[in-house]
């Protein structure tokens, strides 16, 4: 028999027990019930890891798929500032060689995370790998890369963080960069190293390459020319362009000065400017040429017709004083454009009077083209309203008008494509060859083929007699025209800075380019675009003629 | 008899079952350290193409070669008129 002590053991024993098991049931009840978010989340912590990848940034090509902007590993030294081991030396080492660290370290000591200095050079990398400190870390990031310096104005760059900063890096920054992908790992706990299971939270896309017009090596060639020609005189400023006036691709475009897109850390603002686009000027008696197409096409002067130049260099129409380079009598027309006289012109403008300014824009002047870059100016017509009685004079020979060289260019382009406007492109996405061939059917052209071919041989003599003779090429069909221009300075115009401009196109069978050379600004004086930028023009057409192999 | 017979086999076939399903999650893990091998291994393949791809525009360089031509080769710009073309019958 279990005597009363016995069963108040048993009793106690058991109540303690029935304790224990109440403690873990509500134990039990807190962690799986009340505290369940908590305790999940903080084990979705433990087990997850969320990470985000940022995809390559697509590179950009040239027509021929040659790289014109490549991405590149470089390394920046970091620290920890609330973890340093060897502050001291670490100290000592930031004075000596990061002195700017060092100043921004002891305002952040107590940060997580800073950087000593991000795109290392070579001779620093090697600095802190014989400093073996134990704080300083280094890290690898992606940066860009650029193969011709050449397309510098063009492809652009990228800033410390890679992301777009001018030209098409910073035109087409979201389709190059791509957006970065979350992934969410589960962790193996073993090696901490590997993840069991990889679940994409958000996707990404990646970074689409773009392809240019542009041709590398044509792009180099420019330049050389260019280079050599503002050594030459001098010249503060100067720009080429290449062009086939059948797709509108643009298959060189060069501006000086230039700057070196792999070496930014002194970077001059001024030279990532691509003054192709971005610098509208008057471009003078380049300007007559398409006078010359809107008086031909309304019919108001025949190509043969004798004009009065009246035998001056300065005369006067209705009291308004205009100034030729030189005296010429009574020519005709075609005459007046070979030897650029600026009387002939202004008085067969007269006779055009508002309708001139109808032509120059449907030559797509006072108005952005539009080739994806960012900065393009639109130019200036001046409207009639605006007109005082001086401006049909002056619009005739290229002032009270400002143009960009690519608005240049592609005013050439339709007179080289027989009056029909192709659409420029900078990008090689656009419609190809055929598909432009198909729509050069269906569209209607802006001009008479008859005025295109009047105008082309007034061009055409003007190479070959006239102003623009340094841009002939033998065996070869050139068709330019040279501008000088008087600049503006503090509101007047000077005659000791000039612009020289030189516009023409290259003709053999069914193979046409192009090509638009501009020198702004040389020390010398009594210069002009005949003798400075015309024989740019005809260098650089050799150039694109032997390495197209039009021979 | 016929019952203890049945519960072994379907002890057996359960722990046969277990067994299986280890195996997979085994074979699963075992592939999964692969691909992250091999994609650790296409990241510095990656690495080192671009850095290959560096080296490989460096010596394409216009630059380089227009002054390896001229000042090692002694080459010389050519002009239009001094190319000849021979006519292949």
């Amino acid at each position: 028999m279990i005597s009363q002590n016995q069963k108040l053991r048993i009793f106690w024993v058991f109540a303690f027990f029935c304790s224990l098991y109440a403690i873990v049931v509500i134990n039990l009840f807190c962690i799986q019930i009340r505290q369940h978010t908590f305790f999940t989340n903080l084990a979705q912590r433990q087990y997850h890891v969320s990470i985000t990848r940022t995809p390559a940034r697509a590179p950009i090509l040239d027509r021929n798929g040659a790289l014109l902007a490549a991405n590149k590993e470089q390394l920046s030294a970091f620290i920890v500032p609330n973890q340093l081991r060897a502050p001291e030396a670490l100290r000592t080492f930031l004075a000596c060689h990061f002195p700017d660290a060092l100043k921004r370290l002891n305002t952040q000591e107590h940060t997580k995370f800073m950087f000593i200095k991000r795109k290392l050079q070579p001779h620093e990398i090697t600095r802190i790998q014989e400093a073996q400190l134990p704080d300083l870390h280094v890290l690898s990031e992606p940066s860009r890369f650029y193969p011709l310096h050449a397309a510098g104005q063009i492809v652009g760059i990228t800033n410390i963080d890679n992301k777009g900063l001018c030209g098409i890096e910073l035109s087409h920054e979201s389709s190059l960069a791509g957006t970065p992908s979350t992934y969410i790992l589960e962790k193996d706990a073993r090696t901490n190293y590997y993840h069991f299971t990889k679940e994409t939270a958000i996707a990404g896309t990646s970074g689409a390459p773009i392809s240019l017009t542009i041709d590398s090596d044509l792009q180099f060639l420019v330049f050389e020319e260019l280079k050599k020609t503002i050594e030459q005189f001098d010249a503060k400023e100067g720009s080429a362009l290449v062009m086939d006036p059948t797709t509108g691709d643009i298959l060189a475009m060069v501006s000086m000065p230039l700057f070196d897109p792999n070496s930014t850390s002194q970077l001059d603002i001024a030279a990532t400017k691509n003054r192709v686009i971005t610098e509208s000027n008057e471009l003078g008696s380049v300007f007559k040429v398409f006078t010359a197409l809107a008086a031909l096409e309304e019919g108001v002067v025949q190509p043969d017709e004798a004009i009065d130049c009246q035998n001056k260099t300065t005369t006067y129409i209705e009291g308004r004083r205009i100034n030729t380079w030189k005296a010429h009598g009574i020519i005709p027309f075609t005459e007046v454009i070979e030897t650029s006289n600026n009387i002939g012109i202004a008085l067969v403008a007269k006779r055009l009077d508002y309708k001139l300014y109808d032509h120059l824009c449907m030559l797509g002047f006072g108005k952005k083209i539009d080739i994806g870059l960012p900065g393009e100016q639109s130019g200036f017509v001046n409207p009639p309203y605006n007109w005082s009685k001086q401006s049909i004079i002056s619009l005739s020979y290229g002032y009270e008008v400002t143009a960009t060289l690519l608005q240049l260019a592609y005013a050439f382009c339709i007179i080289a494509n027989d009056g029909y406007a192709p659409k420029p492109r900078l990008l090689l996405t656009a419609p190809k060859h055929s598909e432009l061939a198909s729509e050069k059917e269906m569209s209607s052209p802006l001009y008479k083929t008859e005025t295109i071919h009047s105008l082309k041989e007034i061009l055409r003599n003007t190479t070959l007699r006239g102003t623009a003779r340094r841009a002939a090429i033998k065996g070869y069909d050139i068709m330019s025209k040279t501008g000088t221009a008087n600049l503006l300075e503090d509101g007047k115009y000077t005659g000791k800075k000039n612009i020289y401009t030189c516009a023409g196109i290259i003709e053999k069978d069914n193979y046409r380019r192009v090509i638009v050379t501009s020198i702004k600004e040389s020390p010398r004086q009594n210069l002009y675009a005949s003798q400075v930028s015309a024989p740019l023009l005809e260098r650089i057409a050799e150039k694109v003629l032997i390495h197209d192999k039009i021979l | 008899m016929k019952q203890s017979r049945f519960l072994t086999i379907f002890i057996t076939t359960h722990v046969l079952f277990i067994l299986l399903q280890i195996h997979k999650h085994t074979q699963i893990v075992r592939h999964s350290y692969q691909k992250q091998e091999f994609e650790q291994q296409l990241t510095l393949l990656s690495e080192k193409k671009e850095q290959l791809t560096h080296i490989l525009c460096g010596l394409k360089s216009h630059e380089a070669i227009h002054k390896y031509a001229q000042h090692e080769l002694q080459m010389k710009p050519i002009k239009i008129n001094q190319i000849k073309k021979i006519a292949l019958s």
